[in-house]
């Protein structure tokens, strides 16, 4: 039996079976923890094995491309003599101006760390001991584990409550590390060699690991490839492998075959062994380390085309083009609609006749003709029958299998990075032309220009419907809008970057923004660029800014031009002569982050470390996030390459010093250098404690929305302190000083304040939370007061619950009021539900050793 | 619309019957079809196939729980659609629990090859019904619902290595069971 088959199996279960499952109900798991006596006798180490050692941390420096701007310095040998490159037409020379001087950094945090060291007395939590003076370094003793097939813990002894923060510390770090992962993506950014001198870039095939498979099927089953059998491999033979999956298809589901496929191609690829059962490798996308696993495999034409592009040949433009495919394809798929009609004029396809040609009709089932893909889809049910595969069912509409491949063509081409290739390619051969604003050169103008275009339009997938005839194209939205927009860019402006995207849209899998990024990449890969063209505010002048929030379009361009900025230095004409000088420490990768916070959470629950009493309240509460939250933006954004970071190095009027107490920055920038790089807070130390925190909040808060109230409040109160708020007034005076209007820096939501923060915190969950909710599985049971140990205030605590709930119930008044982990660790009498008096007797009981366990 | 109303509409062959149903279980489909299929594209089609699915075969059945129905005809759309993907279009998540459900059975030919999936359905069903709630709930959740561990978790207020405990002793016990009553080989 299949697993396939199984799952089909499961799939036809019976109803009562599917309804029972999605009523939450939750299944009782009973856990026992067994403690010394001696509990309290945490076990501590300090300087010894762990990621917070020091020397021998292992971490790597990493400066992504989408994080710190580095610093380029002109090796000495005098100045750089900028490379020229000939305009596209006119064969006019251009010369840019060289300037590569060091940004300063505007925020300078005081130098003056001092080294973290544990006879700091810091005021932490309540109920936890205060770390004075060194702690001797001690052993962990090895714990005991869990019974496999019982599920229960086999742990007796402290050592088994580490052991149980290490596993409760993961379980928060899956929670909460999707928070601090990078929100800023580009496409196959160019990734990051620290080294100094000249760097070529080279994109990585993100489709390596399914090109290596494909080659491990094909020489362990002895696949002949040669599909079509003309004695070669190429792409005609991955376009007939392809039709033959859609005959085989055809076979079980369609009623009209859509295409017929020759004897000879579709016996070989009956041949191809099915559901065979292989050892794969694959590389490992984060360390590069190659692994294996076993899968069940049957080839399909995407594997084949990563094949191909891996092992035979590297993709080509002809690939994408309808011509190439009706010109040169040696067989004959029977495709009803004649190719006449699909044909395009002209050397290149544009996206415009891509989409234009994907979808016929026939009236009378021989002759078909173009039909808009927009009417095809809204075609009335009357006259619809179950003719085309998947495609609402409708009558006598044919959807291009051509196209179809193509678009798959286009993709895995894109995995390659090689689509690069391409607009090198058209842009040196001629057969575009980059030069939008028409001036006789091609630079960073006309990136600019073409980056506004393509801030206006819709990306390519939704060239679907913007290419319909019934929506007409560039000139009326020209018409409609522009004018208004920014008179200066012409109508002729506006069609040549049309034009521009249009055409490079078909070749590259990407949308109009992702051109913009190649076109930028090729220019500074062989132009020296005047740094103004990596000053935000060169494009406003311009009025090429304008943030229209559709479908989440933002600008992309304008915002990261630290990004390029970097890209210019390591890979410019001039990046041999380049020293690559970066800070340390400030970025670490989210394999560091997620394998740190496990150890860190133990060692701040075991009191190695304190906890992050960021405002130093002596309790853990929403303003230590907070404060964390923007004294971090304050002291990395200036380094980084974001919009922020950008404005800040080139005009440091727009500096922000968040308004907090002295002795609150103080500690922040001296008392939590765990790993001892010399950086208190640096990111890795930062993410850590936020994430601490949160768990910590969560653990205070019944529901979720109170926490976020909670954050709320901090706020509005302390609005002088919000990073992002504070750079928004900066924003408006700068704008203000200049003369201009300020509708809001890029990036910027269009919400009051407050929401906006709660959004902010909201929009990087990224799956369900159950903020608030509690488990069995990860507490200490008779801890009523949640510090870590069981003793009578734990009995005292619930008393005094019972006796005045209105101040040390749940939801009482008192600071040491009895929170809801507190209620969940103190209910040890499972013969009654709840806090009962019971569950004080038997937590005395426990103490004095009349039972031997609580639970 | 309830279920019986648009039951009552589908068998008047009233095409309003098809609006109703996506009306009520569009989101629910999508969510199906999300969980075996990344591309949006093939969700759509196999959305699409099921509407026209229930339309077909509504009558002569007349299901007494539309709404399994239609999401079992939606799964099995996404399962012949996965079946064509690369690993690059599939769904991870799904990869995964099927690799999962790989150790409960083995190569080689058996009688089980001649059961429909219906039968095998209520095979399982009766593995099912004779296992702790709990445990029930967690593999229907995994492999019906093909939700992730973590969102089981969630769902049940479980901690994940619980749930993963859970799913694994339950496989073991599935296999035992399909070895001892002949339906697959030892």
């Amino acid at each position: 039996m299949s697993d396939l088959k199984l799952y089909r199996g499961i799939n036809n279960i019976d109803d009562d079976l599917i309804e029972e499952a999605d009523r939450r109900s939750r299944p009782v798991v009973h856990r026992f923890y067994a403690f010394a006596a001696s509990a309290a006798a945490l076990l501590i180490t300090v300087g010894a094995s762990g990621y917070f050692s020091g020397a021998d941390i292992g971490k790597k420096t990493v400066f992504p491309d989408s994080g710190i701007v580095i610093e380029a310095t002109t090796a000495s040998g005098g100045d750089v003599t900028p490379v020229t490159t000939s305009a596209v037409s006119g064969g006019s020379t251009v010369t840019a101006a060289v300037s590569t001087a060091a940004q300063t950094a505007v925020n300078t945090r005081t130098t003056a760390l001092q080294p973290v060291n544990n006879t700091i007395t810091t005021a932490l939590v309540t109920g936890k001991a205060a770390i004075t003076g060194k702690v001797p370094a001690a052993t962990t003793a090895a714990a005991g584990g869990r019974d496999i097939e019982t599920g229960e813990p086999t742990v007796t002894g402290a050592p088994a409550k580490e052991d149980e923060y290490i596993i409760e510390g993961s379980t928060i770090m899956k929670k909460y590390a999707a928070l601090f992962a990078s929100l800023l993506t580009l496409s196959n950014a160019a990734a990051v060699n620290a080294q100094a001198g000249a760097q070529t870039f080279v994109p990585k095939n993100e489709n390596l690991s399914v090109a290596m498979n494909a080659k491990t099927f094909i020489e362990k089953y002895d696949v002949d490839i040669d599909f079509n059998c003309d004695g070669k491999f190429d792409i005609f033979d991955v376009y007939a492998y392809y039709r033959a999956e859609i005959r085989e298809a055809d076979e079980r589901y369609a009623a009209i075959p859509r295409c017929t496929v020759p004897d000879y191609i579709w016996e070989k690829y009956k041949a191809i062994p099915a559901d065979t059962t292989l050892d794969y490798t694959y590389i490992d996308s984060e360390t590069g380390e190659e692994k294996s696993y076993t899968e069940k495999k049957r080839l399909v034409h995407d594997d084949l085309l990563d094949y191909y592009f891996e092992y035979v040949a590297p993709p080509q433009p002809e690939f994408m083009d309808t011509n190439f495919y009706i010109d040169n394809c040696p067989d004959d798929y029977g495709d009803p609609m004649s190719y006449d009609i699909i044909r395009h004029d002209g050397d290149l396809l544009s996206m415009w006749d891509f989409q234009r040609t994907e979808f016929s009709i026939t009236d009378d089932g021989e002759n078909y003709r173009l039909v808009d893909r927009f009417v095809a889809e809204n075609i009335p049910s009357e006259n619809r029958d179950n003719m085309e595969y998947g495609l609402g069912h409708l009558r006598g509409v044919r959807k291009s299998l051509m196209h179809e491949f193509i678009k798959d063509v286009r993709r895995h081409a894109h995995y390659t990075g090689e689509d690069r290739a391409f607009v090198k390619q058209f842009i040196e051969d001629g057969r575009v032309d980059p030069d939008v604003n028409a001036d006789g050169t091609f630079d960073m103008d006309d990136v600019g220009l073409t980056a506004f275009y393509a801030n206006l339009r819709r990306n390519s997938e939704e060239y679907t419907y913007f290419y319909s005839l019934l929506y007409q194209t560039s000139v009326d939205y020209y018409s409609e809008h522009m004018t208004e927009i920014n008179p200066t860019v012409s109508a002729e402006d506006w069609g040549r970057a049309y034009t521009l995207c249009d055409t490079l849209a078909n070749y590259c899998d990407i949308d109009n923004e992702d051109i913009v990024q190649y076109l930028a990449e090729y220019y500074l890969t062989y132009n020296e660029a005047d740094s103004k063209y990596f000053d935000p505010m060169y494009y406003v002048d311009k009025g090429y800014t304008y943030y229209r929030v559709m479908h989440g379009f933002q600008g992309r361009f304008f915002q990261t031009l630290g990004y390029y900025e970097n890209f210019a230095i390591k890979y410019g004409p001039s990046a041999a002569n380049n020293t690559i000088a970066a800070p340390e420490g400030y970025w670490f990768t989210q394999d560091e982050i997620d394998a740190a916070f496990p150890q860190y959470y133990k060692d701040v629950k075991t009191g190695v470390l304190p906890e992050p009493d960021i405002d130093l309240s002596g309790k853990i509460d929403a303003a230590d996030y907070n404060l964390l939250f923007n004294l971090g933006y304050e002291a990395f954004t200036p380094y980084d390459t974001s919009y922020i970071g950008s404005m800040i190095r080139r005009h440091p009027e727009l500096n922000i010093v968040l308004d907090v107490p002295e002795e609150v920055r103080e500690n922040f920038n001296t008392n939590y250098d765990f790993n001892h790089n010399g950086i208190s807070c640096d990111t890795l130390e930062s993410d850590c404690m936020m994430m601490y925190i949160l768990s910590e909040l969560e653990a205070q808060y019944e529901e979720e929305k109170d926490m976020f109230k909670a954050m709320d409040d901090y706020y509005v109160a302390h609005r002088g302190a919000q990073y992002f708020e504070v750079f928004d007034n900066n924003m408006e005076k700068f704008y203000s000083d200049k003369g201009l209007e300020y509708t809001g820096y890029m990036g910027r939501y269009d919400t009051a304040p407050v929401t906006s923060y709660v959004e902010t915190i909201k929009s990087y969950k990224s799956f369900p939370q159950n903020i608030g909710k509690l488990t069995e599985d990860n507490h200490v049971t008779g801890d009523s007061n949640c510090d870590g140990k069981v003793d009578l205030s734990d009995a005292i605590l619930i008393m005094q619950a019972i006796s005045n709930p209105d101040k040390y119930g749940t939801e009482g008044s008192d600071d040491k009021h009895l929170t809801r982990q507190g209620s969940l660790n103190g209910d040890v009498d499972k013969d009654t539900e709840g806090i009962t008096s019971n569950d004080a007797l038997m937590i005395q009981e426990y103490l004095i050793g009349k039972v031997s366990t609580l639970g | 619309m309830d279920d019986a109303s648009i039951i009552k509409l589908l068998w008047e062959r009233d095409e309003q019957a098809v609006e109703e149903l996506k009306n009520s279980y569009e989101t629910l489909c999508f969510y199906v079809a999300g969980n075996i299929l990344s591309q949006k594209e093939d969700q759509e089609e196999c959305v699409n196939s099921a509407y026209m699915d229930v339309w077909s075969s509504i009558p002569p059945n007349r299901p007494d729980n539309l709404k399994n129905y239609l999401c079992k005809l939606v799964k099995n759309c996404a399962l012949d659609r996965q079946r064509y993907n690369t690993a690059a279009k599939r769904n991870k998540e799904f990869s995964v629990s099927l690799d999962e459900l790989s150790e409960c059975v083995s190569d080689g030919k058996s009688l089980e090859d001649r059961l429909s999936d219906e039968q095998l359905g209520k095979i399982i069903s009766s593995f099912l019904r004779a296992q702790p709630e709990k445990y029930r709930k967690v593999f229907v959740r995994r492999y019906w619902y093909s939700e992730s561990i973590e969102d089981i978790a969630a769902y049940f207020d479980m901690n994940a290595n619980t749930v993963a405990t859970y799913l694994f002793r339950i496989r073991k016990k599935l296999k035992a069971y399909l070895q001892k009553e002949g339906y697959i080989d030892e």
